[in-house]
């Protein structure tokens, strides 16, 4: 029972990991990027593949996120930068870039999938019984980023920057912001933040050019149902989904879960489209 | 002669193609305060959006100290010196007046210890109250923040837009006056666009008049101190 | 009406497809009448996006349930109903499905606060996921396997029998439906009605504020929309034999909003050719191009996105147009 809770835990905190990076980009750049599933999928391939090449795990983990903030600036100034103004075409725009990466994956690396292998794989004694550390470790990444992200952009002259442009883009223009390059910068970091997020998972899932989506329709339902106008929505959003999926995967099957889980933040985003949280209304 | 502070020459612009200005010319010099008046939908707001970059010109040049900005972001534009204080003044209002202050020197520079103080002289209202939220400000105070938001980052250009509307007159003429002062003391350029004669009366050097997006007259502010209906015929309907 | 090139593409491309026969040997044909069955997937998704602007990604859900639904009542399998086994129950079942199950879905989704844009294309997107995964665990109708020889079309009425076997009549068949749905739906678009989700798609607030009811409307457009997917699905599956989960998920979501997108949304004859465009070029390149089809499958989409938003027809259609004007001008 413990376990199921620690394991359910582990859930919520990765849904959000992921989320924190699209909340980023949507919030900031009114672009909903559809692509992040396989920017995570890139970042899981960066570890098994440094992994396979004799490098550690930890070279790894530090250059999955490098990588793909390069990516992330790369799409931004090749696809992203020209349909700012066309938002449903963001949407379709990182839509068919999430297939083209998908299916360079394949090609590159076959439609097989890959191992990785965790740092480390003792396990730790809680309550007497025996946990994997490394599972314990994914979760203590995923709080030192979401916190490490709140300080950014609570704490930090750039944050104060960024939630200007949010707050209202053309007058932080006016005020000499230079929004071009706070777009650029913002998603890079939303890259990196799906890159690190898709290493640190990789030791625990199988590495497949499918695994993206896996996390992208929980993290935009969190992200949904949490709302979108404040970061702490992340996290109500993914504790919601998160937990929801856990507990009826427990009781009943993962199938149910997933059924359950979507129908029911469908009928919470319906309900309160603000979010739970609150915050703008957003389209 | 010296180089204006900014110069407008044939300005065309508005939205979606329309011809909000028509053909605008008009210049201020450093240290100068002009009014423009004219009633509303004569394109005093264009004017200043076009000047800083929101709107989109479809003809003419406007420069900025002898440099040409056309095709140039709104930031850019600020960064050339031009600071601006829109109507309904689009603070920050969830912002704190400290934040708001800083986010107006960030795009310029990183902020020095003690940057907001030249201009927390000159509103000390501010003062006091550096850590409230912008947005629970009266509208006198919020006036006083959005203009030093814009003052602090030591811009040669300063554009008001409607900076009386709402605001009680007795504050009103605090400000002019006070703003009236900073320019003179430190050759900053003023373009403000009002309806309330009083208020440019009491700050500007000139008064010009817009009309259908075009300058109609352009008045020293002794021919209108002397003769006020000047400018309020033109007001008039 | 004004005869523009735009105008008489439909029915040029409507004659020319009637030519086929006389060019395709059989199995070609036989693969140009399912593709036939896409394109009318993909003006059924022009009408809601490319009008209305409805991002749907969930397009195969009402598609799937139409071919689901022919085949349970073509291989008598609906309870209660096991002896009602025509051609034409099947295509009623397949048209009133998806239509209840949008227009319930879009009644809960349009009225009240509403959903809009992003959040309402992100909806249709977890539907999608969630329906194909409760298709593939349904027992019922074959679970993963789906369901296997589903009748062919018959044409047949009161006791006469008339199967569609043989590849040509199933052409001619197939090309009448398309045509027929082409010119029902271009009826609708050219319609007041069509003027009214035109003018949502631009601005629904405004739309709303002239007095019109923009949630009716989107739900009728909706609920029409999922009627003419499930009749495209019912074609579909009666001439394939075979329905299984991946005609009702995600992927085939996905691969319909490609063909809309590459053909072009504001035109319905646009997205239809788009269809089929897309499907002719995949079934010659796939095998010569291997994976890097669905590769340079993305990257047009994406290109066709950023630099042609009106698609590659439309843009094509729109520029025949553009000379025209200018040449009657001119001359």
């Amino acid at each position: 029972m413990l376990f199921a809770a620690l394991d359910g835990l582990n859930y919520v905190l990765v849904i959000a990991l992921v989320a924190m990076g699209l909340v980023v980009v949507f919030g900031l750049m009114n672009v909903i990027n559809m692509a992040h599933g396989e920017l995570f999928l890139l970042g899981a391939y960066t570890l098994s593949i440094t992994e396979m090449l004799g490098g550690s795990f930890w070279l790894g983990l530090i250059l999955a996120p490098l990588l793909l903030a390069v990516v992330g600036l790369a799409i931004e100034e090749l696809v992203v930068r020209h349909v700012y103004h066309r938002f449903l075409d963001t949407i379709l725009a990182t839509w068919g870039l999430s297939i083209a990466i998908k299916q360079a994956v394949v090609l590159a690396f076959g439609p097989q999938s890959r191992t990785a292998s965790p740092p480390f794989d003792f396990a730790v004694e809680i309550f007497g019984a025996p946990y994997p550390a490394y599972r314990l470790f994914v979760m203590a990444v995923s709080v030192a980023v979401i916190a490490g992200t709140f300080l950014l952009f609570f704490r930090t002259r750039f944050g104060l920057t960024a939630r200007a442009v949010i707050a209202n883009r053309r007058m932080a223009s006016c005020l000499g912001i230079d929004t071009r390059r706070l777009d650029r910068l913002t998603f890079a970091f939303g890259a990196a933040l799906a890159g690190l997020a898709g290493a640190v998972m990789a030791p625990l899932m199988s590495v497949d050019p499918q695994m993206g989506l896996g996390f992208l329709v929980p993290a935009f339902l969190a992200i949904l149902v949490g709302g979108t106008g404040h970061l702490a929505g992340v996290l109500a959003g993914s504790v919601l989904v998160g937990g929801t999926d856990t507990v009826i995967a427990r009781l009943w099957s993962p199938v149910v879960a997933q059924i359950v889980v979507f129908t029911l933040a469908i009928v919470v985003i319906r309900l309160f489209p603000r979010g739970v949280v609150g915050g703008r209304e957003r389209r | 002669m010296t180089t204006p502070a900014l110069a407008i020459d044939d300005l065309v612009a508005g939205y979606g193609g329309s011809r909000v200005l028509d053909g605008l010319d008009l210049a201020v010099a450093a240290g100068e305060v002009v009014g423009l008046m004219g009633r509303n939908g004569m394109g005093k707001s264009t004017l200043m959006r076009a000047v800083m970059g929101v709107v989109p010109r479809t003809a003419g040049r406007v420069t900025v100290a002898g440099r040409d900005t056309a095709g140039l972001a709104p930031f850019t534009i600020a960064r050339l010196g031009v600071a601006f204080v829109p109507q309904g003044r689009d603070l920050f209002a969830d912002f704190t007046v400290m934040e708001n202050l800083e986010l107006g020197v960030l795009g310029h520079e990183r902020p020095r210890p003690g940057f907001a103080d030249p201009v927390l002289a000159l509103f000390p209202i501010l003062m006091e109250r550096l850590g409230q939220k912008a947005g629970t400000f009266s509208g006198g105070q919020q006036q006083q923040l959005a203009i030093a938001r814009a003052l602090v980052s030591r811009p040669r250009l300063l554009l008001l837009d409607e900076p009386s509307e709402g605001i009680q007159p007795s504050i009103v003429a605090e400000i002019a006056e006070r703003l009236a002062a900073h320019a003179a003391e430190t050759g900053l350029a003023i373009l403000i666009a009002e309806q309330n004669l009083d208020m440019v009366m009491r700050m500007a050097g000139r008064c010009a008049m817009i009309e259908n997006g075009r300058i109609t007259a352009d008045y020293p502010m002794a021919a209108v101190r002397a003769a006020p209906d000047l400018v309020t015929r033109h007001l008039a309907l | 009406m004004s005869l523009k090139p735009s105008t008489l593409a439909a029915p040029l491309v409507f004659a020319l497809l009637a030519l086929a026969p006389l060019v395709l040997d059989d199995w070609r044909l036989g693969e140009l009448s399912q593709f036939l069955a896409y394109g009318i997937l993909a003006m059924s998704l022009a009408l809601i996006w490319g009008q209305a602007g409805l991002l749907c990604f969930g397009q195969a859900v009402f598609f799937g349930l139409g071919a689901y639904a022919m085949s349970l009542v073509t291989l008598g399998m609906v309870p209660g109903l096991t002896a009602v086994t025509s051609t034409w129950a099947g295509l009623a079942a397949a048209m009133a499905v998806p239509a209840v199950a949008a227009n319930v879905v879009g009644r809960f989704l349009f009225y009240g606060r509403g959903l809009r844009g992003a959040y309402f294309g992100i909806a249709t997107l977890a539907i999608a996921v969630v329906v194909e995964r409760l298709f593939i665990n349904w027992g019922f109708v074959g679970g993963l396997n789906g369901l296997m020889n589903v009748p062919p079309l018959d044409l047949g009425l009161a006791g006469w029998s008339f199967e569609l076997w043989e590849p040509v009549p199933l052409y001619a068949a197939m090309l009448a439906a398309a045509a027929l749905v082409w010119l029902g739906l271009e009826a609708v678009v050219r319609s007041p009605f069509g003027s009214v989700l035109r003018a949502i798609s631009g601005s629904e607030e405004r739309t709303a504020a002239f007095g019109y009811d923009t949630a009716g409307t989107k739900l009728s457009a909706f609920t029409l929309s999922a009627a003419v997917a499930g009749f495209a699905g019912a074609l579909f599956s009666a001439q394939f034999a075979f329905v299984s989960p991946p005609l009702i998920g995600f992927a085939l979501s996905t691969e319909a909003l490609i063909w809309v997108a590459v053909g072009g949304r504001g035109a319905l004859i646009a997205a239809f050719l788009g269809a089929i465009l897309v499907k002719s070029a995949e079934a010659r390149l796939s095998e010569a191009l291997g994976a890097s089809w669905l590769l340079a499958l993305g990257l047009l989409f994406v290109a066709c996105v950023v630099l042609l938003p009106r698609g590659v027809v439309g843009e094509v259609l729109a520029k025949l147009d553009g000379w025209w004007g200018k040449g009657r001008k001119d001359g």
